[in-house]
Formats: C-alpha cells, sequence, structure tokens
C-alpha cells in the first residue's frame, strides 16, 4: 500500500484519507495543543476522516493553499497542512469504498 | 417558547430567521456570518415565539468561538425546539450534523433549505422517506423565495400549541406534536457514538488528540441515507457538489457534470492566483477610485441639494432662538453638523458599504481569505484573518466579532488587536481624505504609514506569542452572482446603523466647538488654550510638527475615531501638519464602541494593551513623519 501526503498526491485523483501526523517543532516554535485539536476537528468536519475520499484539485500556486474536495465542498488547506495529511490512491489494498459508490 | 435555528455554516440560516420573523439581519455568502446568537420574533395569538439565530457549525465538537456559542445554545439553553437547517444540496454532509443533534432527545423539524435549487438542478429528495428515517417533520424551504417557510412557521406554531404539527402545516409526520426524535445510536466503521463520545478512529495513522472526536459514524450513516432519499435522472445524488466539480475525476467523481458550467467555469478560474489576484486588485482600485471620485462629486451635490435646507434651519434656529452667541452657534453648527456626514461621510461609506456587500454575497471575500493565506502568513495569522480585517473597513465593532471564526486563542487575541487599533474604518477614511484635501496634505503618507504599521505590529505581536500560526482549513463558500436584494438590504442596515450614531454625535460635536471657538477656547495660535500646555505644547510642536490643537483630536480619537478629523477641519493647518495630524488619527486610540467590544471578546487586558500599542505607534509615526516630510 502506497502512502504519500495530500501535498504530495496528483491533482483531479481520488485519495482515501488514512490520518495525519503532528508538525514538528520548527525553530523552537510549536503549534498549541489547543489549536492543533481545532484544526483537526475541522478537518473531521470537512470530510478528512480515516476512510473518507478526497479529490485535489490543484495548488493555487507556491505557498498557496490547496483546494481539495472533500466531503461534497471546497476547502482550502495550507500547504504545510497538506503534507501532514497521509492519503493514499482509491483502488490500492486495504481501501475503503469511496462513499457514494 | 425558544426555537433555535442550527445548522451548518453557509446553510442559510439568518435569511430562514429572516423570512419566519420578520428580524433585519446580516445575510453573506461565507461561512462564519453570524457569530453571536441573533434574535427574532413570531407573533401569535397565543403568545410570542422567540427564534435564535446561531453561528453555524458543521459538528457539536466545536472547534472555534463561534461554532462554541452554537453548541452552548443545545447543551445548555436546551430550547424547546430545534430548527435543523439543512442545505438540500448538499444533504450528505449536512445530515451528519442532524444525526448529532438527534442524540440530544430535543424536539425537532428539519428545514431543507434551498430547495429552489433543487428544482432548478432537477434533483428531487424524497421528504417523507427521509423524515421516516430521521423520526422528524422535514420541510422543504427556500429563505431566498419563500417556499415553504409559511408551513415550517406553521410546525413551529403547531409544536407550541401541542396540536399536530405535521398534520396541521403539511409536514410529513403527524403526532400530537413535534416529536422527540428517538435517540438513535449511530454505528460506523469508527465505532459507536453517542452525546459527543470521544474515540479515536480505527485505522488511523499519527497522531489524534485524547478529547477529538470521531464524526465518521455521522458522516457515513448521513451518506447512507442521502443515497437513499436523493434522486434525479441519471441516478442517486450523493455528494452531488463534488462530482460536479470534479469532472476529470475518477470513479463516481467523474459523473454527473451538473448545471450551471459558467458558474463552475469562473470558480475554477479564480482558484488559480494568477487570474484571481489581479481581479481582487481591480476590485480595490475600482472601489477606491469610486470613493476618491465619489466625495467632492457627491459633497457638491449634496451641498447644493441641501442648501435651502440648511438655510431653513439656520432661519429658523435665529428666529425661535432669544438672540446671542449660543443661538448663532447652534444657527451655524446645527445645519452644518447634519450636511458634513451627509456630503463627506455619506458618498464613502455607501461605496465602500457596497462593495464589501458585494465582496461577502459573491462569495469573493471567503475565497480572497483563501487565497491571502499566503500574505497574512507574514503576519502569522491564518487567511482568515482577511475577513475581519477587511470587515474593519466598514465598522470594526463587528470585525471584532468577526474574529471568532478564526481556530485559536491566539489568532483571535492578534486579528482583535489589528483591527482594534491601526485598521481605520470607512468614515475615518473619508473625513480623512477631507482634511488632507482642504490642507494639501499627502494621502499616499497616511497609507504607507497604516500599511507599515499593520505589518509591524503583527509581526510584534506574532513574535511575543511563540508559537506557529494556525493552518488554514476553510471550506470555500460557492461563487455566485451577489443578489441584489441582499446587497442593498444589508448597506442599508449598516448606512442605518450608522447614521443612528453618527449625525447626533456630529451635530453635537460641531456645536460643542464652535462654542469653544467662539469662547476662544480652541488651542492654537492665538487663542487660549496655549496657557493650559506651556512645556507640552512646545513638546507637541517640536516633537510631532502639529499644533496642540491638533494633538487634541487624537486624544477624541478615543470617543469616535471619526470625530477627530471634524476637530482639525476647524482648524488652520499646513499640509505637512494635516499629513501628520491625519496619520495620527487614523492610527489614533481605539474607540470606545472598539474598546467595549474588545473587552467583551478578549478582557480588560487586551483593551489595555491596544491602547499601549495605539499610542505608540500613533506618537512614533507622529515623530518618524515629523522628521521626515518636508
Amino acid at each position: 500500500m502506497s502512502i504519500l501526503t495530500l501535498g504530495g498526491a496528483a491533482p483531479f485523483r481520488s485519495y482515501v484519507v488514512i490520518g495525519i501526523a503532528r508538525p514538528r517543532d520548527r525553530r523552537g516554535e510549536t503549534i498549541s495543543d489547543a489549536s492543533w485539536r481545532n484544526t483537526l476537528i475541522r478537518l473531521a468536519e470537512l470530510g478528512f476522516s480515516p476512510g473518507r475520499t478526497v479529490v485535489k484539485t490543484g495548488s493555487a500556486g507556491p505557498g498557496c493553499p490547496v483546494i481539495v474536495l472533500a466531503g461534497g465542498s471546497r476547502t482550502a488547506i495550507s500547504p504545510g497542512l497538506c503534507d501532514l495529511i497521509l492519503v493514499r490512491p482509491v483502488g490500492n489494498a486495504g481501501g475503503a469504498a469511496e462513499p457514494g459508490t | 417558547m425558544l426555537v433555535a435555528l442550527i445548522g451548518q455554516p453557509n446553510s442559510g440560516k439568518s435569511a430562514l430567521l429572516a423570512r419566519l420573523t420578520g428580524a433585519r439581519v446580516v445575510t453573506s455568502n461565507y461561512p462564519g456570518t453570524t457569530v453571536e446568537v441573533l434574535r427574532g420574533t413570531i407573533r401569535d395569538r397565543a403568545g410570542d415565539i422567540t427564534v435564535l439565530d446561531t453561528p453555524g457549525t458543521y459538528s457539536l465538537a466545536a472547534s472555534s468561538k463561534e461554532q462554541e456559542v452554537a453548541r452552548d445554545v443545545i447543551v445548555t439553553v436546551r430550547p424547546a425546539l430545534i430548527v435543523n437547517v439543512v442545505d438540500a444540496t448538499n444533504l450528505a454532509r449536512h445530515l451528519a450534523l442532524t444525526l448529532e443533534l438527534l442524540t440530544y432527545r430535543i424536539p425537532m423539524v428539519l428545514a431543507l433549505n434551498s430547495c429552489d435549487l433543487l428544482h432548478s438542478r432537477g434533483i428531487s429528495v424524497d421528504t417523507g422517506a427521509l423524515s421516516g428515517v430521521l423520526g422528524v417533520p422535514v420541510f422543504l424551504t427556500s429563505a431566498l423565495t419563500g417556499e415553504g417557510v409559511e408551513e415550517l412557521k406553521g410546525a413551529i406554531v403547531g409544536a407550541r400549541r401541542g396540536r399536530q404539527a405535521g398534520a396541521a402545516t403539511g409536514g410529513e409526520q403527524a403526532s400530537e406534536q413535534v416529536p422527540g426524535p428517538a435517540c438513535r445510536e449511530v454505528s460506523g466503521s469508527g465505532g459507536s457514538l453517542r452525546d459527543g463520545a470521544p474515540g479515536r478512529p480505527t485505522g488511523w495513522k499519527g497522531y489524534w488528540p485524547r478529547d477529538a472526536v470521531d464524526l465518521r459514524p455521522y458522516q457515513e450513516e448521513a451518506e447512507r441515507i442521502a443515497q437513499r432519499v436523493v434522486s434525479r435522472a441519471g441516478g442517486t445524488v450523493t455528494g452531488d457538489r463534488m462530482r460536479r466539480r470534479a469532472p476529470r475525476a475518477r470513479g463516481p467523481w467523474a459523473r454527473a457534470p451538473g448545471a450551471g458550467p459558467l458558474g463552475e467555469r469562473i470558480e475554477r478560474l479564480l482558484d488559480v492566483p494568477a487570474l484571481s489576484i489581479p481581479v481582487l486588485i481591480l476590485v480595490l482600485v475600482v472601489a477606491w477610485k469610486t470613493i476618491t471620485k465619489a466625495i467632492p462629486l457627491a459633497e457638491a451635490a449634496v451641498r447644493v441639494a441641501l442648501g435651502p435646507v440648511s438655510e431653513g434651519l439656520t432661519g429658523f434656529l435665529r428666529a425661535f432662538l432669544p438672540p446671542g452667541r449660543i443661538s448663532e452657534v447652534l444657527a451655524e453648527a446645527v445645519p452644518e453638523g447634519i450636511v458634513l456626514p451627509l456630503a463627506t461621510v455619506l458618498p464613502a461609506i455607501i461605496v465602500a458599504y457596497t462593495f464589501i456587500a458585494l465582496l461577502e454575497d459573491s462569495g469573493l471575500l471567503g475565497r480572497y481569505a483563501a487565497l491571502g493565506d499566503a500574505l497574512t502568513g507574514l503576519l502569522r495569522l491564518p487567511g482568515q484573518a482577511l475577513i475581519p480585517f477587511v470587515l474593519a473597513f466598514g465598522c470594526r465593532v463587528p470585525a471584532i466579532l468577526s474574529a471568532r471564526i478564526l481556530p485559536s486563542d491566539r489568532s483571535r487575541w492578534m486579528t482583535s488587536i489589528i483591527v482594534g487599533t491601526v485598521i481605520p474604518c470607512t468614515a475615518t477614511v473619508s473625513l480623512g481624505l477631507a482634511v488632507l484635501a482642504r490642507f494639501g496634505g499627502s494621502p499616499v503618507a497616511a497609507g504607507a504609514a497604516i500599511a507599515v504599521s499593520i505589518a509591524v505590529i503583527a509581526r510584534l505581536l506574532g513574535s511575543a506569542s511563540g508559537v506557529v500560526r494556525d493552518p488554514l482549513v476553510l471550506e470555500l463558500p460557492p461563487l455566485r452572482f451577489p443578489i441584489v436584494r441582499n446587497v442593498l438590504l444589508k448597506t442599508g442596515m449598516r448606512l442605518t446603523g450608522f447614521f443612528d450614531h453618527v449625525l447626533p454625535l456630529v451635530v453635537a460635536m460641531n456645536v460643542v466647538l464652535r462654542l469653544l471657538v467662539s469662547a476662544d477656547g480652541l488651542p492654537g495660535p492665538g487663542n487660549g488654550f496655549s496657557h493650559v500646555s506651556g512645556l507640552a505644547a512646545r513638546v507637541i510642536e517640536g516633537g510631532l510638527g502639529i499644533p496642540p490643537a491638533a494633538f487634541g483630536a487624537v486624544l477624541l480619537t478615543m470617543f469616535q475615531r471619526y470625530l477627530a478629523p471634524l476637530f482639525l477641519l476647524q482648524l488652520q493647518l499646513t499640509g505637512r501638519q494635516a499629513t501628520i495630524a491625519v496619520t495620527m488619527v487614523a492610527l489614533g486610540l481605539p474607540c470606545l464602541p472598539s474598546s467595549v467590544a474588545l473587552w467583551r471578546e478578549m478582557g480588560p487586558g487586551t483593551v489595555v494593551l491596544s491602547f499601549l500599542i495605539s499610542a505608540a505607534i500613533s506618537t512614533g509615526w507622529g515623530v518618524i513623519l515629523n522628521l521626515v516630510l518636508p
């Protein structure tokens, strides 16, 4: 099963979300627990839960948010966060069925 | 009886509140328009029914301040009836919240809103089946056209009267009253959930916080229900929006491009910064040009139009007041106080409010918030911060409240301080421009000072808080042509609200200033303020390059910032002095309403900090411009 990050995923292909990695400290700075909790909840609310299918429609540009179709709507996500979201292509072994199929 | 409208962001709750109760509320096309509970009343012979419009929430896990407000209404207030407002065009997503709400055992009706879009897209929803599955009455409504609203209102009234709500109003389920839904045990691959029990999703790789909730059971069940009840020619429609917007994707996404190809194409084009940023710049340039051109044109027109009224009022006051200094002052100051805001402020705020309303209603504001993420990243803020920044140009109080949409206390704190200190409202800008135009000052120098101040303050606050900025996760609202009625209503409401406060204040201020001038009490060359300030006057004149009276205007900003330029208009200033004074006023102390909002949202410490920052920035720019300007 090939696991990659949403940031590295090809546009206009369906991927199944399998998890998210916590950001590592950068120059001694950390994202607060409360903020990270809220970010994860918001991601889950918008359809970025394990087993859910998402489609990246492409990055808006270097350093710009990535637009992703998930849970029936378009969501803009920071590129840094996209690099933490773990996905695998739909159809790989162990894959969950796509919603709506 | 208390009824709560609960639903996901952008599902049309505020518009429905307006339809149900006639309440005048702001509706917009971006998630987070409503950040506090709004009230309306349904009048009925048996007694009034209070309807609460709550901020949109995706789930009851509450990942932001405004969502906590919605959750508290359910958990703490516990309304007698929930009207769950659901976007009928995206049933699979919105029903997840419905399932979560059902676990709270509060009587509920479901309003399938935006049904006008269902019709136009040829989609149908089996409301009978949906009502049967959920165990609550279901109504098709359109807050835009008013369709189904009377039936929904009938159900609400019927629920209070204890009559057969469903049967009496055409709802799908007949019962003695709106039923308390059966508490559903929702199961899915992530386990079972009731009342928001925490749990890490099975199969999840990597980090998952202990207290975060797995929403997957609700989402999966919602999709199953949507598959059963939504249909159209060509098959079942689950995740309809998603498929329409990813026609090149594999699998089910590749089906059914759907309606509105032009809108879809424009949406995709505006996702590309190479196009959307020039469009934004064009919008801003047009807005700025319109404001700067409109002020002199409108000023001349309004003065001509109101000339006879002004003269009539002057004559009336002179005729009916006993002769003397006070009557002379009133006869001049009252008409001027009425004409000045109408001539100078009104055109600017009409243009500014209209542009803000257009950005909000078209969905561009939410889109630019996402695209601006790279820009706000320089300020260590997520892109959502652009929404309060833009709203602050209208008025800073709602802008401070709208900071609730930000994901962390840190971002809210930073955004609130920036909004409260360095972003001037349109009224201040228009009056400041009038001062600069009268005395030949430099708008470029003042504008540059404000821009640099925003960057410096954000950077300092970001460094002080010592954590990386929140990542952006923002649902993009669908792009649409602005609804003229919405734009006019919103602009009208903001104008009314502004002038309710401004006109009396400006008239009163004008009278006070005239009295001071006539009593030789106004600071400046040749009148009496100089004796108050010996050393202070020399420090102000030497350090800031402005007369002490102009410094008085800067202090006046703590009451209302836009009153300060009025003060400046009464003085005799050079272009250089006007530039310095207007810059200091624009970056002056937080006004009283902003301070109250800051206190309420962030606490007294933030108010004190904002005053200190404003004082430092304003004085600092005074000194810098005094050194730099020729």
